[in-house]
């Protein structure tokens, strides 16, 4: 039973994870949802190498989710720095103030 | 001629260019000759190119397995990869000349081509990845030099905002992405393509929850950068902000990787479950075509209708793709794969004859631009090639190979998909000709003068390319012919689903 | 090597097409050279590969093949069953006609050089004509029903460029009411019904057979089995037919000839001699060849496809007959020398038509069927030379007094006398007189058609001969004879007498002279070279120099010496005589002729026995009605609006998708996941 509820754990991290970065108006908030993502995804490995193999550390699971949090990194740090210039040049962190480009 | 492996001789040549033009950047301290570094990528993918045609690696298909761990990390050159890379190549030399001039004007020009350089080992990565996980890795590669490469000029409103959104939707969809290669993993035990496909053989037609949940999450991953109905949202935005010969390598080849993905590591899992997903793909398909066309009819901004245009081009390659699904994967993917490489050129030549006129001009308001044509006629001519080429006028390239999509539609009994593919294009060609109309016969306005001589490397490339759309719209076959052996490489890969 | 120079026979003008812009920066004479090379490359190449494939081999640059050859260039869609290729066929068919386009074409295009001197938007011109003669070439050596398509559709579309050329409509250009546009227009619309029935029957070929390969089509016969098992042969066969028909201005699509002159004299020249008109007849021809070898293959196996094959070449016949003499009776009462050049062109097609449904009704006697076929070939290549000869005459002659109408010529013999001789040849030949070819070629078809073919088809075919001996020296004599009219006194007032052409303009006119008298030796040469075409065929295995020597003296004398010989210079001799009475010597008195008990007829004669009227009747002006109803009571009435918001207002409304806002374009992506799951719930 504790496989699924792993499984189940991190699908409502992802859960949780799409729905900030959909909902949220801050943009640091809608990072984190997308840390939250990731986190959940890296989890889903590891306990579906656990229900495969019966034993966390299976070594694919593990080469990919060590590979998957340092490309997490990346992403969020470009995302951050991002973030930083929004926040430079309108002051806000509020993502509705990016509405120029429509249509 | 090989130096270690010809799998590895292609990413160390892709994989030196970012280096050597990092290790140059430190000796050139004038910022006048950093523009220059633009020669580094140049020549580096005339050599791949060279690399991949000679005989030996032409003709030859190769793999090798990278780690210890078993089933977990492949590469393999074959007739698909090398259908990719040359795809990708090809369309990088001209906007690596073209960069040298528009980019002149721009700050940390050492990065611009670095990034471009990774994002183009990125992309030369996933040709040849044979598995999800290296799949992945250069799939971010790729991906996340091109967020900042479409932010790089941060200090404008525009690319700004079209980074934030472009990374928070792209980045969301990789990880969706990866949350269904973990269920593949779990499925499947491991990532090769070659441990998926005796997985999906084994399941032999029954639907599972967890194949079709994989399945499904890999249409929103790789869709998301495909741009198709409804996941282009993006698209329109972060292609026009980007720099213009950014532009056209992501509307040429960027959205294509979203294709590659779909083709090689998603199709296994829609063919299996045909039944369900082949109304998914024809409805995708038909709203896709549809929808862009519509939106890009009313665009006053030139580079935004090409990016519309650009998710209606992925709307024809979806009728090759949904054909494929349906389950002709050689013809299907054939005429997709031709649409992929003609798109390529024809785009990438749009919107680097559209950098030609930001770069003379500074407008992008067709409206501004009328009469264009009369000052620029070059660069007016290569754009009009490009446009008719989109539009699928004989003897371009585009013409043959939407022919072939439609053909392809029709073999598999597709005549709705057809009969879409022939109004879409006529559709198309409306704001094609409608564009090329007010560009050449329009009288050019007062305030649009012609201010200074078109510079010789944004020329050039120009002329490169419209060379190449006029060789390979006389000789399609040079397009076909690799294009079918890719499809029918994957064919007879997916030959154990049947 | 041979691959290359084969394409580069159709490739070679479109190549120039894309080259001429730029010659045109660099200046008129590199630009005029650029244009006139695209026409002599093609000529060169076709030459020497035509010449080469005389003993049915060709060999060049080291390596040989034997025609037919089918070069294919680009396989479509490689699957068992199907087959659509794209290529170049190298046969006597398709190799002559190559030549006879190139050739003349190169002519053509050299006499313009001269004759466009001046004009403001030449370039439009030269890229018309190089896509004219390119595609003309694609489609005479398309190797596929396809790749003849795509040619066909080619010439179609610069035949209309180039009809409306003078896209100003200045008052000049105007062929009686039709402004050039109009012409254009009308000759695009009504070959297009023609391409509407050759569409429909590629297409019901491609589903019998598989394939629309020439080669494949003729050696795998089992295609007309199953049509003519199902009935739709013959059916099938005629919707193709009205291609040919539209193309080649046959009765009931030939409406559209007359005007189509509207143009400069060089592009009427190059549609009546070399291309446009003469893609109907190749492709009579190409079908009769395949028809041949299908009928055999069949009756090999005991299958018996005659009876669907008759009716076909009955109508072809028909067609051909009848389009003779209707076009020829127009020819005599038109005010125009353009106009007569163009029924003639008409007539002396439907002799070529009439010469194919002959060969077709012989299908079953293979000696005799290759000797009406080759007549039919033959005298497409005697029409091209002297129809090119004619009108590039006319032109220099239009040219001289700015007119093209006879009231504003006459007695022009004394101030063009190389243009009045060579264009007497000319005319000579078109009427059929020996020595000149039109005489060898028409009395070979009248002879076909007395001693094989129906009675009526050698009937019509020998009054029309006696209606082509009437116009065409009504014409000279219009023209060359008789008192100078008010235009050309007028010009010679202003010190502008009419006066013979440049070199430019006369040299191909000296050789098109020449072609009309050495030509008409040529169809004995013809048997030999057209023999690979045919398949079932048991001449005996002759090299081709032995052909000749056997043949020709024999070819000679049977035409001299038969009693048609006689018929056939009777029959001139009724037209030229009271044409030479009327139009040459007396002139004005016997024209009252015509005000008098004649009228009725003339007036018949002249309005096109009322067939062009008809059709605008019927066809124009219904459409009109048809519309204005359809814009007066579907779309100012309501379906305006509807057509308006479809285009521009759904646009605007579709545009608003895209938000700008980030969380809505998430939502697409939620959106998109939630919609797939809910359709998983629904199909599982």
């Amino acid at each position: 039973m504790i496989e699924y509820s792993l499984l189940i754990t991190s699908a409502v991290l992802v859960g949780i994870g799409i729905y900030m970065a959909s909902t949220k108006k801050n943009l640091l908030k809608i990072f984190i949802g997308i840390e939250i993502l990731a986190t959940g995804v890296n989890l889903n490995f590891i306990s579906l190498a656990f229900i495969k193999y019966g034993e966390l550390s299976d070594a694919l699971a593990n080469s990919i989710v060590i590979t998957s949090i340092v490309i997490d990194g990346v992403l969020v740090g470009v995302g951050l720095a991002l973030t930083l210039l929004v926040y430079r040049r309108y002051g806000t962190l509020n993502v509705d103030v990016l509405r120029k480009l429509r249509w | 001629m090989q130096l270690v492996n010809p799998i590895f001789d292609v990413l160390i040549i892709s994989g030196l260019v970012p280096i050597i033009t990092t290790l140059l950047a430190f000796f050139l301290k004038d910022r006048e000759k950093l523009r220059y570094l633009g020669f580094v990528g140049f020549i580096g993918y005339i050599i791949l190119i060279i690399y991949i045609l000679q005989d030996f690696v032409w003709t030859n298909n190769f793999e090798l397995t990278l780690m210890d761990i078993p089933g977990s990390s492949k590469l393999a050159l074959n007739d698909f990869s090398k259908f990719f890379i040359l795809v990708f190549s090809i369309l990088a030399l001209p906007t690596y000349l073209h960069s040298i001039n528009y980019m002149e004007e721009d700050r940390n020009l050492s990065n611009y081509y670095v990034l471009v350089g990774v994002m183009l080992f990125g992309l030369i990565g996933i040709t040849v990845a044979d598995d999800l996980f290296t799949f992945f890795v250069f799939w971010e590669a790729m991906a996340i030099s091109s967020y900042v490469l479409v932010g790089f000029r941060y200090h404008l409103d525009e690319p700004l905002e079209a980074a934030v959104k472009y990374i928070v939707i792209s980045g969301v969809a990789s990880l969706i992405l990866l949350y269904g290669i973990s269920f593949v993993y779990g499925l499947a035990g491991a990532l090769t393509i070659d441990s998926i496909l005796s997985f999906l053989g084994g399941v032999g037609g029954q639907s599972i929850y967890p194949v079709l949940f994989a399945a499904s999450l890999f249409m929103i991953g790789f869709g998301v950068k495909a741009a198709y109905f409804p996941l282009w949202t993006w698209l329109p935005d972060a292609h026009p902000a980007a720099p213009s010969p950014i532009s056209a390598l992501l509307s040429g080849i960027v959205i294509k990787a979203g294709i590659l993905g779909l083709a090689k590591f998603a199709l296994p899992f829609f063919l299996v479950e045909s039944r369900i997903f082949y109304p998914v793909f024809l409805a995708i398909t038909l709203l896709t075509l549809t929808v862009a066309n519509l939106m890009a009819l009313m665009q006053d901004d030139i580079k935004r209708l090409l990016a519309y245009s650009s998710i209606a081009n992925i709307g024809f390659i979806l009728i090759g793709y949904t054909v494929a699904v349906k389950g002709y994967v050689d013809i299907g993917l054939a005429s997709a794969f031709a649409h992929v490489f003609t798109h390529a050129l024809g785009k990438g030549a749009a919107f680097l004859a559209v950098g030609g006129i930001l770069y003379l001009i500074h407008t992008r308001s067709i409206s501004k631009l009328e009469g264009f044509g009369k000052l620029y006629p070059s660069v007016a001519g290569v754009l009009m090639l490009a446009l008719f080429s989109l539009g699928g006028l004989p003897p371009l390239p585009g013409f043959w190979s939407k022919w072939l999509l439609i053909f392809s539609a029709v073999e598999a009994g597709e005549l709705l998909l057809a009969f879409f593919g022939v109004i879409n294009s006529v559709f198309a060609v409306i704001y094609y000709i409608w564009l090329f109309q007010r560009l050449f016969f329009s009288e050019p306005s007062e305030e649009l003068k012609k201010s200074k001589p078109l510079p010789p490397y944004l020329g050039s490339s120009l002329l490169m390319i419209g060379i190449l759309l006029l060789a390979f719209g006389l000789y399609p076959n040079l397009i076909y012919e690799p294009a079918y052996a890719a499809a029918s490489f994957l064919e007879s890969l997916f030959q154990t689903l049947f | 090597m041979i691959d290359v120079l084969a394409n580069l026979i159709w490739m070679a003008p479109f190549i120039i097409v894309f080259l001429l812009p730029l010659a045109n920066k660099v200046g008129d004479r590199v630009r005029d050279a650029v244009a006139v090379s695209g026409g002599l490359i093609s000529a060169l190449a076709s030459l020497t590969l035509g010449v080469d494939a005389m003993d049915g081999v060709i060999s060049f640059g080291g390596s040989s093949l034997k025609i037919p050859y089918d070069l294919v260039m680009l396989k479509w869609i490689p699957i068992d069953g199907y087959n659509i290729t794209f290529g170049v066929l190298l046969d006597p068919l398709s190799l002559f006609m190559a030549n006879v386009v190139s050739l003349i074409g190169s002519l053509i295009l050299i006499y313009s050089v001269e004759y466009m001197h001046g004009d403001k938007s030449i370039l439009r011109y030269w890229i018309l004509m190089n896509i004219f003669i390119g595609s003309m070439q694609l489609l005479v050596l398309g190797d596929s029903f396809l790749t003849l398509f795509f040619g066909w559709e080619g010439v179609g579309f610069a035949s209309y460029g180039l009809i409306g050329y003078y896209y100003k409509d200045e008052k000049k250009y105007w062929i009686g009411p039709y402004p050039p546009t109009h012409a254009g227009m009308k000759a695009f619309i009504t070959t297009r019904i023609g391409d509407v029935g050759l569409l429909t029957a590629i297409v019901i070929i491609f589903i019998s057979s598989g394939t629309l390969n020439f080669m494949e089509l003729s050696n795998n016969p089992e295609w007309a089995m199953v049509l003519a098992r199902e009935g739709v042969l013959a059916v099938t066969l005629l919707l193709a037919l009205l291609g040919p028909i539209g193309k080649s201005a046959q009765f009931p699509l030939h409406e559209w000839l007359p005007e189509a002159m509207a143009g400069p004299t060089t592009v009427s020249a190059l549609i009546h001699a070399a291309t446009m008109v003469k893609a109907g007849v190749y492709f009579l021809g190409r079908i009769t060849g395949i028809l041949y070898n299908v009928y055999w293959g069949l009756e090999e196996i005991g299958i018996n496809i005659w009876s669907e094959l008759q009716t076909f070449y009955i109508v072809v016949a028909f067609v051909g007959a009848f389009t003779a003499f209707l076009a020829a009776s127009q020819g005599m009462v038109s005010d125009q020398i353009k106009k007569v050049l163009a029924y003639s062109t008409v007539s002396q097609l439907g002799y070529m038509f009439a010469a194919f449904g002959i060969a077709g009704l012989l299908i079953e006697h293979p000696e005799a069927f290759v000797d009406a076929y080759l007549t039919g070939v033959f005298h497409l290549s005697s029409h091209a030379i002297f129809k090119a000869l004619l009108f590039l005459g006319a032109g220099a002659v239009g040219h001289a007094v700015e007119s093209y109408l006879f009231k504003d010529m006459g007695g022009l013999r004394k101030y063009m006398p190389v243009t009045f001789s060579l264009m007497m040849i000319g005319a000579l030949s078109l009427a059929g007189i020996p020595p000149f070819n039109g005489f060898w070629s028409k009395d070979a078809i009248l002879h076909a058609a007395y001693a094989e073919g129906p009675f009526w088809v050698y009937l019509l075919l020998a009054l029309s001969a006696i209606l082509t001996a009437f116009y065409t020296f009504r014409m000279i004599g219009l023209a060359f004879y008789g008192e100078e009219s008010e235009n050309v006194k007028h010009l010679i007032e202003h010190g502008h007498p009419p006066h013979d052409p440049g070199p430019l303009m006369k040299i191909p006119l000296f050789i098109l002279a020449a072609g009309s008298i050495v030509s008409g030796l040529l169809l004995p040469f013809l048997a030999g070279y057209f023999k690979p075409l045919f398949k079932f065929l048991n001449i005996e295995d002759l090299v081709f120099k032995e052909v000749v020597l056997f043949k020709f003296p024999d070819f000679l004398i049977k035409t001299v010496l038969s009693p048609l010989f006689g018929v056939a210079m009777v029959l001139v001799a009724i037209g030229i005589i009271p044409s030479y009475y009327i139009y040459m010597v007396g002139r004005t008195d016997l024209l009252k002729l015509v005000d008098g008990p004649l009228k009725p007829l003339w007036t018949f004669l002249y309005n096109r026995w009322y067939i062009n009227a008809l059709y605008y009747k019927v066809f124009v002006d219904g459409t009109r009605a048809l519309s204005s109803f359809i814009f007066n009571f579907i779309e100012t009435n309501g379906g305006g609006e509807a057509t308006k918001y479809l285009y521009t207002e759904f646009s605007e409304q579709v545009r608003k998708l895209q938000t700008g806002l980030l969380r809505i374009n998430m939502s697409y992506l939620l959106m998109m996941f939630i919609l797939i799951t809910i359709f998983f719930m629904v199909v599982i």
